[in-house]
C-alpha cells in the first residue's frame, strides 16, 4: 500500500546486534504520561538507519518525490488516479456514514496546457497536455468546517499505517497525493466545498499543502451554497491525457459498487459539447462495514515491523508486544516465538531480533488470522450489478468463494461473467467477423485495476484456466474467444501490488488457487447455459428440417392415396415431435464393411461399372455419415452460438 | 432339317403395370393410414448387405434374406431419405398411370427441386436418387422393369425367333448381318415362336459378329445373343425367359479369365449387390461352355498365344472360391460347391496364364464356329 516504509523492507539480511549487548540502563523520564522516544544505544543497523533517515523526510515530501509509484507518472495515468482517489474517498466516506453513495464526477478541458520536457514528440517539440479541472462531489456527511483544512492539506502517517483495515483508497491518503500532483501540473489549488447535515450553508476551502512542512496553506474561506443537504466536492486543475480508459474506470466502479448512483460528465476538448453518462444503482443494499484488525504476524514486512518496535511506547516486555500488537497471538504462543527467536520473554520490546521473530513466525505453526473482517461485493450485488450493466446479456453469472488467507492477510475472491448479447460484444474486442475476445474487468477491494494487466494475478488466472472445457474456444494461455465479460475480485485488508502504485496484483498461491476455483465454477455455469442454448438450437434446427420435409412427404403421400394433405402433415409433425434413437444406422453399420470388398472383383474392370450400378453405393441401404451432414446442406443457418462454438 | 417350330410352354400375357401400381400404391397407403393414425410410420427396407444374402440351394440362386432397416420418418437420419423415397413412389406411380416409361435420370430429374420455401434440394446428385430407387425395388419386391422405368441396354440376338411388340412381329432371323437389339422392358416382348435347340450367350460382340455372319445359328439351331460384355439386365431377362419358357438350354462362351467366369455368374446366378434381382435375372441353369483352362491344352493353343495372368486376375480368381469373412459363407457358392470349378480356378492359379477366344484362330478362322463349339455342345463338355 504505498508505503514508503515498505521500501525500507530491501534491507541487508542478517545484520543484527552484536550479541549479548546490552543498552544502557534507561533513566526513568521525567515527563510523565508524554510520549517518549526510545534512543537505543547500539550501533544502529542498516534497517533501522533506513528507517530512521525515511522519517526524516516528511509524508509530503515523500509523495512529491515519488509521485510516479504513487499512479502520477504520466498525464493519462495521473488523470485517472486523480478520479479514483476521490471517489474512492467519497465512497468510503458514504458507506462509514451508512449512506448510499450519490457521485458526480466532472471533467473539464480548460485552455490552459501543461508542458512535460522530458517527453518530447519525434520532431523534438515538447509535448502538451491540456489541463483538466476534475470535480467530484458526493452525498456523504460532509467535513467539520474546523477540520477541512487539516483533513486535506496535511498528510497523515504513522497509526493508520499499520491499521488493517479493508479500504478502497488508502484510507485518504491518496487525495493529497492527487492534491500535490495538482499543484505541480497546474499550479493551481485545491478547492473543497462541503457542508454537514447541520450546517446552514456550504463552507469553500481554497488551499494548497506545503510540501516543507505537510501542512496545509489556506488561500481562501466562504460560506457558498451548496445543492445538497450534506455532502463534499473536490476541484483539482490537474494535467491528464483523456483516454477512453477513464469512462471504463467509472463503469467498472459502478459495477463494483452497485449501491452507488455514480454520474459521469466531461467535456473532452475546451468549450465542445460534454458527453454524459449516469450508471444508476443497481440494489440499494449498503455493503457491511470491514472490521479494523490488527495485523498478523507473517504478513509484516521486517521494515514495518522495525517501526513498530521503534513506535511502541506501552509494552514493557516482549511478549506483551506481541500479543497487544497482533492478532491471533496467545501467551502461549507468544512465549513460543520468542524462545525460537532467542529472545527472553520478558525483554524490553526493542530487543526484539525482527529477521529471528518473522522466521520462528513463519515457522511456528501460526493461526490464520480472523476471516471475517472483509466487506465483498457479494454474490448477489454482483449479479444485479451485471444485470443491470449488461442487460441484454444472455446469461449472467457470480461465484464468492468463502474468504481465506494469504501470509497471514485475509482475503475474499468473487467471480462473475456476463455472456452473449450487444451490450457484451460493445465491450468486447472483435477479433473476426463474429469472433470476440473476452474482457476481464479487475478489482481490487471495489475498485477497477486499468493498467498493468499483463503482470497482474487475477489476469493470469484467467488466461491459465482452460475455457475450452466449458465449451469455449480458446488460444493456449490467451484469453477465451467468446462474447463474454468475466469480473474478478480480490477483496483483502492488503491487496499484494507487485509495486505500490501499479494496478498488477501480485503471486500469491493461496489467492491463486482461490481464483481457480472460482472460475472453474463459474466455467461449469457457463458450460450448462450453453450446453442448454445449445440443445435448444438444435432442436429448433431439428424441427425445423421435419417441417420442411414433412410438407413435401405430405404432398406425395396424398398425391398416391388420396388422403387429405392436411391431415398428413399433421400427422407427420405429431410424429416429428417424438424422438428416437437412430436404430437403422446400428443396423446397416455392420453391413456397410463386408459387402464393398465383395465386390472388388468386378469393380475394377471399366466394362463393369456402367450397367451394374456401382456396388458399394448399392449396399447402403442408409445414408453415410459424410452424406448426413450435408444433406441438410442449405438448411445449416449460423446461429450465434453455432458461430461461436462451431 | 426339318423345323420344328416350339411353342411357348405356357401362352403368357404380356406383364402390365398394373400389378406394380396397385403395389406401390398400396404400400404407401398403409404408410398414410399410419401417418394420420398418429403413429410412427416406418418404411421397411431390406437389407441388401451379404449378411442378409441367402443362397437358395433349391433354386441355385442368390435371394435377400429377412432382415431389413427401419427407414423412420422422426429420426434426423431418416428424414431425408423417407422424404425422398416418397418423392420417388410417388413420381413412379404418376408415371405408371400416364403409361410413361421413363429412365432413372428422367426420375431424377423430374423430382429433383427446391422445397418450396426452403434452400434445400430434394437430392444432392443423382447417386443419392438412384440408391432411393434401388430401396423402392426392394422394398416392392419389384424390379424397375416391372415399374416401367427403363434402363441402357446393350444386348442382341438372332436366331430363328418370332417376336411381337407394340403388334409388330419381328422375325430375328431375317436381320442379315444385323440383330436384334433386346430393349430394356424386355417383358413387354411376347415370343410367339422359337425353333432353336440352345441359347448360345458370348461375352463379346465381336465373337456375336462373326458367328452371325458365319450364321452359326442356322447351321446349328440356335439362339445368339451377346451381352457385349458385362451382362444387361435386359439381356438376362431375355436369357432367363427363353430358358423358363421354352425350357432351352443355356451355354456361355466367354475368355478364358476370371473376368469372362464372372460374366457367366452373373448370367448365372446375379451377384450379392444385386441379390434382388436374381429372382427374375438369373438363369441357374446356364453353362458354362467355354474357354476353360482345360481347354487350352486340348485344344493346343500354342503358348505364345496365352497371356499371362497379372495380380487383379489372380487375386479375382482367388475371391471366386473364398468365403466371406462375417457371414462364412462362400460368396459364390456355384463355384464353391462345384468340383470342377474348383479344378478349373486352381488350374488356373497354377498356371497363371489366360487366352482370349480368338486365341483359337491360330487353327483357323472358323476354328470356333465349326469344330470348337460343336464338339464342345455335342461331348456335353461343359460345367455347369
Amino acid at each position: 500500500m504505498g508505503s514508503p516504509v515498505a521500501e525500507a523492507g530491501e534491507l541487508k539480511a542478517g545484520v543484527a546486534k552484536p550479541a549479548g549487548a546490552r543498552s544502557k540502563p534507561r533513566r526513568k523520564s521525567k515527563r510523565h504520561g508524554k510520549a517518549q522516544k526510545a534512543i537505543p544505544q547500539q550501533p544502529l543497523t542498516v534497517a533501522e538507519t533506513e528507517a530512521k533517515r525515511m522519517r526524516a523526510v516528511n509524508p509530503a515530501q515523500y509523495y512529491r518525490q515519488n509521485l510516479g509509484q504513487l499512479g502520477f507518472g504520466d498525464p493519462e495515468h495521473a488523470l485517472v488516479q486523480t478520479i479514483k482517489e476521490l471517489m474512492d474517498n467519497s465512497l468510503d466516506a458514504c458507506e462509514a456514514m451508512m449512506i448510499l453513495p450519490e457521485i458526480n464526477v466532472e471533467l473539464i478541458a480548460t485552455e490552459k496546457r501543461y508542458e512535460v520536457v522530458t517527453n518530447k514528440t519525434k520532431d523534438g517539440s515538447v509535448r502538451t497536455f491540456p489541463i483538466f479541472k476534475v470535480s467530484v462531489e458526493d452525498n456523504g456527511c460532509g467535513v467539520l468546517r474546523s477540520k477541512v483544512a487539516k483533513c486535506f492539506g496535511k498528510v497523515l502517517y504513522g497509526s493508520k499505517f499499520f491499521s488493517f483495515k479493508q479500504s478502497r483508497g488508502q484510507q485518504g491518503l491518496g487525495v493529497h497525493a492527487a492534491i500535490i500532483y495538482a499543484q505541480l501540473t497546474s499550479l493551481e489549488p485545491a478547492v473543497i466545498t462541503t457542508k454537514t447535515e447541520s450546517d446552514p450553508s456550504g463552507y469553500r476551502v481554497v488551499l494548497k499543502i506545503d510540501t516543507e512542512r505537510n501542512g496545509p496553506v489556506v488561500i481562501s474561506t466562504e460560506e457558498v451554497k451548496f445543492e445538497r443537504l450534506h455532502g463534499t466536492r473536490v476541484e483539482l486543475m490537474v494535467a491528464g491525457d483523456y483516454t477512453d480508459k477513464v469512462e471504463y474506470f467509472i463503469k467498472e466502479l459502478s459495477l463494483a459498487n452497485p449501491h452507488a448512483d455514480l454520474a459521469f460528465t466531461v467535456v473532452k476538448e475546451p468549450n465542445s459539447e460534454p458527453k454524459r453518462l449516469h450508471f444508476k444503482r443497481a440494489n440499494e443494499i449498503l455493503p457491511p462495514q470491514p472490521r479494523e484488525i490488527k495485523p498478523h504476524l507473517l504478513s509484516m514486512e521486517p521494515g514495518a515491523l522495525l517501526e513498530m518496535k521503534s513506535n511502541d511506547l506501552c509494552c514493557k516486555t516482549a511478549k506483551q508486544f506481541l500479543t497487544k500488537h497482533f492478532v491471533r497471538i496467545s501467551e502461549e504462543k507468544a512465549a513460543q516465538l520468542l524462545k525460537a527467536s532467542g529472545i527472553r520473554q520478558d525483554a524490553p520490546p526493542r530487543e526484539i531480533d525482527v529477521e529471528r521473530l518473522l522466521k520462528a513466525a513463519r515457522e511456528g505453526d501460526l493461526m490464520r488470522p480472523p476471516l471475517d473482517v472483509l466487506s465483498p461485493i457479494g454474490e448477489d450485488a454482483l449479479r444485479q450489478s451485471l444485470r443491470r450493466m449488461y442487460p441484454d446479456a444472455e446469461f449472467i453469472g457470480a461465484v464468492a468463494r468463502e474468504p481465506w488467507s494469504y501470509r497471514g492477510v485475509p482475503f475474499q475472491v468473487e467471480v462473475g461473467a456476463a455472456f452473449g448479447g450487444q451490450s457484451v460484444i460493445n465491450d468486447c474486442d472483435r477479433v473476426r467477423e463474429s469472433v470476440f475476445k473476452s474482457r476481464v474487468i479487475r478489482l481490487g477491494n471495489k475498485c477497477p485495476l486499468i493498467y498493468d494487466s499483463k503482470d497482474c494475478l487475477l489476469y493470469k488466472v484467467v488466461k491459465e484456466i482452460n475455457w475450452r472445457n466449458y465449451k469455449i474456444s480458446q488460444d493456449e494461455g490467451s484469453l477465451p474467444y467468446a462474447p463474454m465479460i468475466i469480473v474478478v475480485s480480490l477483496i483483502s485488508t492488503k491487496v499484494p501490488y507487485i509495486v505500490p502504485g501499479k494496478f498488477a496484483v501480485a503471486y500469491h498461491e493461496e489467492i491463486r488457487e482461490q481464483l481457480r476455483l472460482a472460475l472453474q465454477t463459474l466455467g461449469r455455469m457457463i458450460y450448462a447455459f450453453i450446453s442448454h442454448r445449445q440443445r435448444q438450437e438444435h432442436e429448433r434446427h431439428r424441427q425445423s428440417i421435419f417441417q420442411i420435409y414433412a410438407k413435401e412427404v405430405a404432398k406425395d403421400l396424398s398425391y398416391f392415396t388420396g388422403m387429405d394433405e392436411a391431415k398428413l402433415l399433421e400427422g407427420l409433425l405429431e410424429s416429428a415431435k417424438h424422438r428416437k434413437p437412430s436404430k437403422t444406422k446400428a443396423e446397416a453399420e455392420p453391413a456397410k464393411k463386408p459387402a464393398p470388398k465383395a465386390e472388388s472383383p468386378p469393380q475394377s474392370k471399366k466394362k463393369v461399372a456402367e450397367v451394374q450400378a456401382p456396388p458399394i453405393k448399392a449396399v447402403e441401404a442408409t445414408t453415410s455419415k459424410k452424406e448426413k451432414r450435408t444433406q441438410h446442406e442449405g438448411l445449416r443457418k449460423q446461429s450465434t452460438l453455432e458461430q461461436f462454438f462451431g | 432339317m426339318a423345323r420344328l417350330t416350339k411353342a411357348p410352354k405356357s401362352v403368357r400375357s404380356l406383364e402390365t403395370f398394373d400389378d406394380a401400381a396397385k403395389k406401390l400404391r398400396q404400400i404407401f397407403s398403409d404408410l398414410s393410414s399410419e401417418i394420420v393414425e398418429l403413429k410412427q410410420p416406418v418404411m421397411r427396407i431390406p437389407l441388401r448387405t451379404a449378411s442378409n444374402t441367402i443362397f437358395d440351394e433349391k433354386r441355385e440362386i442368390l435371394t435377400i434374406g429377412q432382415k431389413a432397416c427401419e427407414r423412420r420418418f422422426n429420426e434426423m437420419s431418416g428424414v431425408r431419405p423417407f422424404m425422398q423415397t416418397c418423392l420417388l413412389a410417388r413420381a413412379i406411380y404418376e408415371a405408371l398411370k400416364n403409361d410413361d416409361h421413363p429412365t432413372i435420370r428422367d426420375l431424377y430429374y423430374y423430382t429433383l427441386h427446391t422445397i418450396e420455401g426452403t434452400e434445400v434440394e430434394t437430392f444432392n446428385n443423382q447417386d443419392e436418387s438412384n440408391s432411393i430407387f434401388q430401396d423402392i425395388e426392394v422394398m416392392t419386391g419389384l424390379l424397375r422393369e416391372q415399374m416401367g422405368v427403363v434402363a441402357e441396354s446393350r444386348g442382341a440376338m438372332v436366331g430363328e425367333i418370332v417376336l411381337e411388340s407394340k403388334g409388330n412381329k419381328i422375325d430375328c432371323s431375317k436381320f442379315g448381318i444385323g440383330a436384334f437389339n433386346i430393349p430394356s422392358l424386355c417383358d413387354q416382348i411376347n415370343i410367339l415362336e422359337v425353333d432353336a435347340e440352345y441359347v448360345l450367350v458370348v461375352e463379346k460382340d465381336a465373337i456375336f459378329q462373326r458367328l452371325n455372319d458365319y450364321e452359326y445359328w442356322r447351321k446349328n439351331r440356335c439362339l445368339l445373343i451377346t451381352g457385349k460384355g458385362q451382362a444387361d439386365r435386359a439381356t438376362r431377362r431375355m436369357v432367363r425367359r427363353l430358358s423358363d419358357e421354352f425350357a432351352l438350354p443355356v451355354y456361355v462362351l466367354t475368355d478364358a479369365d476370371p473376368f469372362g467366369w464372372y460374366i457367366y455368374s452373373t448370367y448365372r446366378a446375379g451377384s450379392i449387390s444385386l441379390s434382388y434381382e436374381s429372382f427374375r435375372l438369373a438363369c441357374p441353369k446356364a453353362k458354362f461352355l467355354g474357354m476353360s483352362m482345360t481347354d487350352l491344352e486340348k485344344y493346343e493353343i500354342p503358348k505364345d498365344h496365352l497371356i499371362k495372368a497379372n495380380d487383379v486376375d489372380i487375386k479375382r480368381a482367388r475371391e471366386l472360391l473364398m468365403k466371406d469373412p462375417v457371414t462364412k459363407k462362400p460368396r459364390y457358392p456355384w463355384f464353391c460347391n462345384s468340383k470342377q470349378w474348383r479344378q478349373e480356378i486352381r488350374l488356373f492359379l497354377d498356371k497363371k496364364v489366360k487366352a482370349e477366344i480368338e486365341a483359337k484362330s491360330s487353327k483357323g478362322f472358323r476354328f470356333l464356329s465349326d469344330v470348337y463349339l460343336p464338339e464342345k455342345i455335342r461331348n456335353k463338355d461343359w460345367i455347369k
